[in-house]
């Protein structure tokens, strides 16, 4: 018998004996620890990371989805009144609306309202082609704006209307500006030139390009007056008349206004804003003044600005503050010269292509573009149709203000070898 | 983990070190530089120009980039040009037989025209100073009484020898001002622009042999008409890549305020 044998029958008896007096076995000692995996290491500073990146996820995501829902209840909230009423005849229209911070933006068909009902142009107009609403007119013909800043006064029998809006919303090729815009912009483009070395067919151009807007007028129950306003930018106002309507006058306020020849023989007028008011940035030509003709809008309750100033944003709340002072100021100079308030039968969007003062027609309006129609627009230096024409005169003038090479603009560099 | 919490400790160290505390020094001493010219002090409006250069780390990231812009053989750069501001009747910039053009398109003609009137100095400045010449900023004002104000600069590629600044250990860029003209106007002439040149030639030369390299950054001429005739004023500025343990900005400005006055008188 080897002495492993006798340790190992030794010990069976012992666990024998163990088990028979109740005693539990001894532990088994091990003495060599086997082979096994290693430990698992920690990933705290990986797996904190980890949360770290989820939790900045999970907060942006929160932070732009709270926000997107704030919006959504901005324009649930900009929503026409009646929208839930029933309406009397369905119609499937499709809304090309779009909410704006400072109201609706009403690109065609849509047609801009007094009470922001959702219609569109065919709802008061027959014949009306998408495709030729911007087709251009034949003939400009330039008339002197109104320097003295009183517009003829409505008669007691006329009612007013006013349409005031930031710009339209349909772009047409024709274009009017300044001897002074254009030598600005070109100056502009000079500096592009030079400076991010930009080709010099590229860069700035005049501020000039008109927008259409159709006006469709259905009142009458008296002489209308109309009162045509675009703040930002120049305007061609369509008049649009329903059989049985007068008009006795139309007085126009923007920076460079068209009136596309009337049915009617109608005398008409215009300011051009900065002719009184020179400081033309937002928030800077609030001020009452003698002659305080920028068209401000009356902030209204349906404008998303409206509701974030409620909430207590400074941006807004200063931007509301700006637009109310803007408004009564303007107000002020309008009771003046007009004897009733600017907000008298106003239609007011934010921009649109399409207007609507008073009701619907009883019958609807045949639509007439402006194609083949004379124009007149306030005079001005250039007064041109056509974006070829429009980009051929700012290449001529630039052409001549360089001395005939426009490679000069930016001269070759120079060079000389030496030996 | 225990490493690499060693080496967040540590990393933070090293931006504390070299970033952090340069950082609130440099701030501590541009504070009381500043109250120190506030109070009248001249002297620290230079070392205000100095610290205005930021911090340490990025001075030292500026001053490569400058390096580039100065020492560069081949390539024009902004860091080396010749500057014109010049004064002249509007009619100057029109051809023989040009009709005017209406009042409000003349700025607009002047600014049109100021790069082609830049580009005519560029001979002189390829025939005194680099091998290459190209208008890299031009401007133009037109005031009331019809005078027409251009002011823009040429850049250049040295012709002459600028030194090697790559073999300056500490190196730091530093750069003096001279004003050329001194004491006496110059008419605008051909011969007087050429000897300026000729002077910032040798002022940089100079330089070179004190410190083993130079650029000349700027040279500014000045032209303004007065009694019928035109005066010429002028300036110059020199960068040196040099020991910052040995040199600072004022030590090379005196060494050029120096060498100048050797050549005016």
């Amino acid at each position: 018998m080897t002495d492993s044998k006798q340790k190992q029958d030794f010990s069976e008896r012992i666990q024998r004996i163990q088990q028979k007096h109740g005693t539990p076995p001894p532990p088994q000692v091990q003495t060599e620890a086997p082979p096994s995996e290693p430990a698992p290491k920690g990933h705290n500073l990986r797996n904190a990371m980890i949360w770290a990146i989820l939790a900045a996820m999970a907060g942006v995501g929160g932070f732009y989805g709270l926000m997107m829902f704030d919006e959504w209840k901005l324009s649930q909230a900009a929503a026409p009144d009646n929208q839930s009423a029933p309406q009397p005849q369905p119609k499937p229209v499709k809304d090309v609306r779009q909410i704006t911070d400072q109201g609706w933006s009403i690109p065609s068909p849509g047609l801009a309202t007094a009470d922001r009902e959702q219609l569109t142009v065919l709802d008061v107009a027959t014949g009306f082609d998408p495709a030729g609403q911007d087709a251009p007119p034949t003939v400009l013909i330039p008339f002197a704006v109104n320097s003295e800043c009183t517009f003829k006064r409505p008669q007691p029998n006329d009612v007013v209307y006013n349409v005031r809006m930031e710009t339209g919303t349909l772009p047409t090729t024709t274009h009017v500006f300044s001897n002074r815009a254009i030598a600005n912009a070109l100056i502009d483009h000079i500096e592009g030139v030079q400076v991010s070395k930009k080709h010099f067919q590229t860069g700035s151009r005049a501020q000039g390009r008109m927008f259409a807007v159709d006006v469709f007028v259905t009142d009458t129950s008296a002489p209308v007056y109309l009162v045509l306003q675009s703040f930002r930018q120049n305007v061609i106002w369509n008049l649009q008349l329903a059989k049985g309507v007068s008009l006795s006058h139309v007085a126009m306020i923007g920076e460079n206004s068209g009136l596309v020849a009337p049915e009617q023989d109608v005398p008409f007028e215009a300011f051009r804003i900065s002719d009184f008011v020179t400081n033309f940035e937002f928030g800077a030509n609030n001020d009452p003044g003698p002659c305080m003709v920028a068209p401000w809008r009356r902030p209204q309750a349906h404008w998303p600005a409206q509701a974030k100033a409620d909430n207590g944003n400074d941006l807004y709340t200063n931007q509301i503050y700006s637009f109310n002072t803007g408004y009564r100021a303007f107000d002020a100079w309008y009771r003046q010269v007009m004897g009733v308030p600017a907000d008298t039968n106003v239609t007011a969007p934010h921009s649109a292509a399409h207007v609507l003062v008073g009701d619907l027609p009883d019958q609807l309006i045949e639509y007439r573009s402006m194609a083949g129609r004379d124009v007149y627009v306030s005079e001005n230096d250039f007064t041109l149709i056509g974006d070829d024409t429009f980009e051929d005169t700012h290449i001529m003038l630039l052409t001549a203000a360089v001395g005939g090479d426009l490679a000069l603009l930016d001269p070759a560099p120079q060079e000389v070898s030496r030996q | 983990m225990k490493l690499i919490g060693t080496a967040l400790t540590l990393s933070i160290l090293a931006l504390l070190a070299v970033w952090y505390l340069p950082t609130m020094y440099w701030g501590y001493q541009i504070s009381r530089a500043v109250s120190q010219a506030q109070s009248g002090d001249d002297a620290a409006f230079e070392t205000v120009g100095e610290l205005a250069e930021g911090p340490p780390l990025v001075a030292w990231l500026r001053n490569n980039k400058k390096l580039n812009a100065a020492f560069n053989p081949t390539d024009l750069t902004t860091g080396r040009y010749v500057s014109y501001k010049l004064e002249m009747p509007f009619e100057a910039l029109l051809k023989p037989g040009e009709t005017l053009p209406e009042p409000d398109f003349q700025e607009l003609y002047a600014h049109a025209r100021a790069p082609q009137t830049l580009a005519g100095y560029c001979f002189e400045v390829l025939g005194n100073l680099g091998t290459k010449c190209d208008v890299s900023k031009s401007n133009a004002t037109l005031s009331r009484d019809g005078t027409v104000r251009i002011i823009g600069n040429l850049q250049y590629v040295p012709d002459y020898e600028t030194g090697d600044p790559s073999v300056v250990k500490n190196g730091e860029l530093i750069s003096a001002r001279v004003r050329l003209i001194g004491g006496r106007d110059l008419h605008n002439t051909l011969g007087n622009r050429a000897e300026v040149f000729e002077k910032v030639r040798k002022i940089c030369t100079e330089i070179r042999t004190l410190l083993g390299n130079c650029i000349i950054s700027s040279i500014s001429f000045e032209i303004t008409p007065r009694d019928g005739v035109q005066i010429l004023r002028a300036s110059a500025r020199f960068d040196a890549f040099a020991d910052s343990t040995q040199y600072r900005r004022d030590s090379l400005q005196s060494a050029v305020d120096q060498i100048a006055e050797g050549l005016v008188n």
